[in-house]
């Protein structure tokens, strides 16, 4: 039995209406109980609960279902929370969770769970080592040992640091009646200062890394009948044959993807109203055994299509681009103005489409006035003018500043596995309570913070924290009876 | 003469001592069979117990019921505090000691003891049926069901100084010649290590006004709980430097040093380096410290700590007159560097028990390891297993999160060691939590299962936990507003707004129990260490919290057993490397596996899914 408690965000990124983020462990109870309006003893198992669900940042009203174990999914006691969905909603509630003692999961470490206490059958123990495995050298592709390569070499640069720092302390610890200096705290708080500001910004860099691992969000904004589903078709038609989904899950209409020159494209309808019998469907697949009350959903995906507009603002708010579609055939309507107002401070790409029903040129120029500086093309899903241009400018956005106007992808290196994600960010949490502790308490137990701090750069480099300390004490301090 | 025996132990230095004692107390008929019955706890190289890491083994040997705690307390000449200002988790004792008083003091104790037999003489071989069979280079032939191999530096030891080589044990003892033999004979895998000792001095030819006087800690605590009063400083310590003429020396004639030109490939100890390898090493140190220690009331020799060497007795006498308060000194025993055969201890399991010859224990030098009390922490763990061997008990496997033991056994079965292997509190990942001040709340309960803690023993750790109890309970209790203020000014920490319990109290600085028992009060008949243990268990409460969830997760690995049997060549998902290294290391548990480097995360994921898989 595992002795932490994970969480993670179960069903596919995208919006969709409900989204569910699940907790597994010891702690679920006890973690669900610190943000949810309901009394941990008054969640009947297996039974749908309706309530509040509070972060510092959102609050929702969710369905809170608990599975204890050994009934569950994983066999351990499971929380599963359906909140409405939004990848910003999800995030922060994860986030929160995270904050009152979940840890993030691990790529496949539900279904490992779930293999280790007996949930699984053995069939599809295979395709979990292939998961697990994935990481590991013999699944890397080229792009992917040039970012192993790069990313190494950083870690090991600062791990350098870190030893060097334990080593000093812990010579003095081990060896107290040598002349060895003593670390001061001076140095060491600039030595945890300068590895945490660049572990901050290796994990900052995993933001980026969602473009790539979660996909390029892009949000597909325009008034009813400007064309915008059989522009849509012919964006995605062309590459049917490589429609993807790398979770492999599901095929979402409101949320479509393709894989163009290696990236991930995430198209996000912003239409809010959807046909619920497909919706009760997908619901169907994500949720396998679980219990859900339906009406219960039906009520809400109503709920949904008042908020369609909030729903909208927050799609928006979550992209990484927006292409705003126009029919340049007719001008512009009110409509078509608050789009262009939703569209401001984002990266954004103006499609005018319908171009083959323009004859007239002041027609264009009224819509190149009211477009302004922005990036446009011009488009028409009949003659299949420039559609296959879409893709390739929303690419060349992604890598280059002077056509988005801003760069999406600037590092070097971009985090983009999770586990690399956790890791960094343990490390992170301990130097920085290292350098908090510092001043009020001993070396004993700062040493151990940073012994932390390398263990979790350790997961990912494979460096043995404890050995690197000793043999570089040896080769540093002339020390011995 | 009674030849049969239910556990014999072969050696009677500190390993020896322990394993003989503890087995004896279990209540097994032992005989302890030494070479020379005026070695039993010879300290042949410094002369004292403890030290970083070094004193929370002996706490630990102390709280399981062993012999080293008391011992030490009772022929101790000075004692110190190591690493007051680092922290409570490292803390530690050292005390200088009588070797004479420390090895007379073992010898009767083992004497006194029902159960034991010492007998002098030299194993020429074991033999191995149903039983061993031992027989001495006399003839005489002894039998018993397990035996503890405790030889320390003996077998097939060779002394060097400069360019002489000669056969021989440590301090002029006679070595052990057969041995090593018969133990390979038995299938054992022998490696050689090397290691040296310094110079001793004659104290009366030591200008001791030229030298740093190094005086003891009054009022501390003893290494064993048993021990009821304070020791006493009756010496002090002189601490003086070697100079850039000293290495002139040692640096002309370094090619003399049998370091240098040794014939056979030999491992030396990083931890205590010769002052040769020192001054080569480190060529930009203007100087090395020595401390110059008296060995025993009983004699005039001093120890000089820091500067073992193997340099012929002409560079010795010549370098040594170069540092300050030994310019006219006499050697009374030359410095020497001694080679030596141990075992590879990856043969043994945690019992410290030969993985193919059942009943065969090994225990200190001879498992590759330095120092004393490394060497009494194995004896006393394969001295309880030896025993419960012969009694048919449950074998007794201490963990690296409750003891340094723990630590070193687990390190050196699992890793083995590729130079003598020194306790290090950096080794102890759960440090905060194995402390001196602990070490009886952590091990004197297991002691006294397996009946190695006597009745006086253990009702001095009940009273202990009682006493901690009722210090706890007392934490809640406000203090007076006026008191807070006398005492954090008085203490120099800046005074808190409002008014606070006892326990937020004692969270602050430097603010401790025993200062607000004193200043209070209160609590009078609470002994200072209980207060201190509180004291430490509040201020790092967070951390210990911590602690305990990863002690949670080692010992859930350290339960997760992996099958000796089991084929890594037929698990398709381990990597390269992983798959090489599980194939030669063969780790018992998850634990293990995961600290062989090469063994990524991912590898034991594939192996916890395999068990998994396989087990249901």
């Amino acid at each position: 039995m595992h002795t932490n408690t994970i969480a993670a965000i179960a069903t596919p990124t995208g919006n969709a209406g409900v989204g569910i983020i699940r907790l597994s462990g010891p702690q679920s109870l006890d973690i669900i109980s610190k943000c949810f309006n309901h009394n941990s003893n008054t969640l009947t198992p297996r039974y749908a609960t309706y309530g509040t669900l509070a972060t510092p940042s959102v609050t929702d009203s969710v369905i809170v279902i608990y599975f204890p174990n050994p009934n569950s999914f994983t066999g351990e006691d499971v929380i599963e929370i359906h909140a409405h969905g939004g990848y910003f909603l999800l995030e922060k509630i994860l986030e929160h969770l995270i904050t009152l003692g979940a840890t993030l999961a691990s790529p496949g470490e539900f279904s490992k769970r779930a293999f280790l206490n007996g949930k699984l059958s053995l069939d599809q123990c295979e395709a979990i080592i292939e998961t697990i495995h994935a990481e590991s050298e013999t699944h890397l592709n080229a792009t992917n040992r040039i970012y192993q390569g790069r990313l190494r070499e950083k870690l090991f640069a600062m791990e350098k640091k870190l030893i060097e720092c334990t080593a000093q302390i812990i010579a003095t610890l081990d060896y107290p009646e040598h002349d060895i200096e003593d670390a001061t705290s001076k140095q060491i708080s600039q030595t945890l200062r300068e590895i945490c500001k660049k572990l901050e910004e290796l994990i900052q860099t995993s933001c980026e890394g969602r473009l790539i691992s979660s996909g390029i969000q892009i949000a597909v904004l325009g008034k009813p009948n400007v064309g915008k589903s059989s522009l849509f078709n012919a964006i995605l038609e062309r590459d049917r044959s490589i429609v993807t989904d790398i979770q492999g899950t599901t095929t979402d209409t409101i949320s479509e993807s393709i894989l163009f020159k290696g990236m991930k494209l995430v198209f996000n309808d912003t239409a809010g109203i959807r046909d619920t019998e497909y919706r009760k469907r997908s619901c169907e697949q994500i949720n396998g055994a679980s219990v859900i009350n339906y009406g219960n959903l039906h009520n809400e995906i109503s709920e949904i299509e008042k908020l369609g507009i909030r729903r909208t603002e927050k799609v928006i708010a979550n992209a990484d681009i927006v292409l705003a579609i126009f029919d340049s055939s007719t001008p512009p309507t009110d409509e078509d103005k608050r789009i262009l107002e939703l569209t401001r401070n984002k990266t954004t790409l103006f499609i005018l489409n319908k171009s083959d029903l323009v004859t007239d040129k002041g027609q264009s120029k009224i819509w190149f006035d009211f477009i302004g500086k922005g990036s446009f093309i011009q488009t028409s899903a009949i003659t299949g003018q420039n559609i296959t241009k879409i893709k390739q400018i929303i690419h060349e956005m992604v890598i280059d500043e002077t056509l988005g106007g801003k760069k999406l992808l600037s590092s070097e290196i971009v985090i983009t596995n999770t586990r690399h994600v956790n890791e960094l960010t343990l490390g992170y949490q301990s130097l920085t309570k290292a350098l908090k502790m510092l001043p009020i308490l001993t070396l004993d137990c700062i040493s151990i913070d940073i012994e932390t701090a390398l263990n979790h750069i350790g997961n990912i480099t494979g460096t043995r924290a404890s050995d690197a300390v000793i043999d570089e004490i040896f080769s540093r301090f002339c020390i011995g009876k | 003469m009674k030849t049969q025996y239910d556990v014999i132990v072969i050696g009677s230095g500190h390993a020896g001592v322990e394993s003989a004692h503890a087995s004896a107390k279990l209540g097994c008929s032992t005989l302890l069979l030494t070479i020379n019955l005026d070695n039993i706890s010879y300290m042949a190289c410094n002369p004292s117990i403890g030290g970083s890491a070094k004193g929370h083994l002996v706490c630990e040997i102390d709280a399981l019921g062993g012999l080293m705690g008391t011992m030490a307390d009772s022929a101790a000449l000075q004692i110190r505090v190591l690493n007051t200002g680092k922290g409570a988790a490292v803390h530690a004792l050292r005390a200088q000691t009588d070797k004479v008083k420390y090895h007379l003091n073992a010898k009767k104790i083992l004497e006194d003891l029902s159960n034991l037999v010492l007998r002098q003489g030299e194993v020429e071989s074991i033999i191995k049926d149903n039983d061993f069979h031992i027989q001495l280079t006399t003839g005489e032939k002894f039998t018993s069901q397990s035996v503890v191999i405790a030889t320390g530096t003996y077998l097939n030891s060779t002394i060097l100084i400069g360019e002489k080589r000669f056969d021989a044990g440590p301090s002029g003892f006679a070595r052990s010649n057969y041995l090593s033999k018969s133990l390979q004979d038995l299938g054992i895998k022998m490696q050689r290590f090397d290691t040296g000792t310094t110079a001793r001095l004659d104290g009366l030819t030591i200008d001791l006004s030229k030298t740093t006087t190094q005086h003891g800690d009054e009022n501390i605590q003893t290494f064993s709980a048993m021990t009821k009063r304070p020791i006493k400083n009756i010496i002090t310590c002189a601490l003086t430097y070697t100079n850039p003429e000293t290495h002139k020396i040692i640096m002309d004639n370094l090619h003399r040093s049998h370091e240098f030109f040794k014939m056979d490939k030999t491992a030396s100890p990083r931890y205590c380096p010769s002052i040769e390898t020192k001054v080569h090493r480190f060529p930009d140190r203007e100087r090395h410290q020595t401390f110059l220690e008296p060995e025993s009331m009983h004699t005039n020799e001093y120890y000089m700590q820091g500067v073992t060497t193997s340099l012929p007795i002409d560079v010795q006498e010549q370098f040594i007159r170069t540092i300050p308060g030994l310019e006219n000194v006499a050697i009374t025993r030359p410095g020497y560097g001694i080679e030596y055969d141990c075992i590879d201890p990856m043969q043994l399991d945690h019992k410290l028990e030969c993985k193919t010859i059942a009943g065969l224990f090994f225990a200190g030098q001879v498992n590759g390891t330095s120092g004393y009390e490394e060497a009494a922490a194995q004896g006393i763990i394969a001295g309880i297993n030896a025993a419960h061997k012969s009694l048919a008990k449950d074998e007794f496997t201490l963990s690296r999160t409750n003891s340094y033991i723990g630590v070193l056994v687990d390190d050196l079965v699992t890793q083995g060691t590729p130079e003598p292997y020194r306790m290090l509190t950096s080794r102890a990942e759960h440090r905060l939590h194995l402390r001196q001040d602990n070490a009886d709340i952590r091990l004197t309960q297991l002691g006294r299962g397996i009946g190695l803690v006597c009745n006086k023993r253990y009702n001095i750790f009940k009273k202990k936990l009682d006493q901690i109890k009722l210090v706890q309970q007392s934490l809640s209790q406000p203090v007076q507003m006026s008191d807070i203020k006398r005492i954090f000014e008085k203490y120099d920490e800046s005074t808190p707004q409002a008014r606070l319990s006892l326990e937020q109290c004692i969270r602050r600085g430097n603010i401790t129990l025993n200062i607000m028992a004193q200043e209070l009060n209160i609590l009078t008949d609470i002994p200072p260490s209980v207060l201190d243990y509180v004291t430490i268990e509040t201020k790092y409460s967070g951390y210990l919290e911590k602690e305990q969830a990863r002690i949670k997760e080692t010992l859930r690995c350290e339960s997760t057993k992996i099958p000796s049997d089991i084929d890594y060549n037929a698990i398709k998902a381990l990597s390269g490397e992983g798959l090489e290294k599980l194939i030669k290391h063969k780790p018992a548990t998850i634990a293990a596996a995961n600290k062989i480097s090469g063994v990524t995360p991912a590898d034991i994921n594939v192996l916890l899914v395999w068990l998994r898989k396989n087990n249901t």
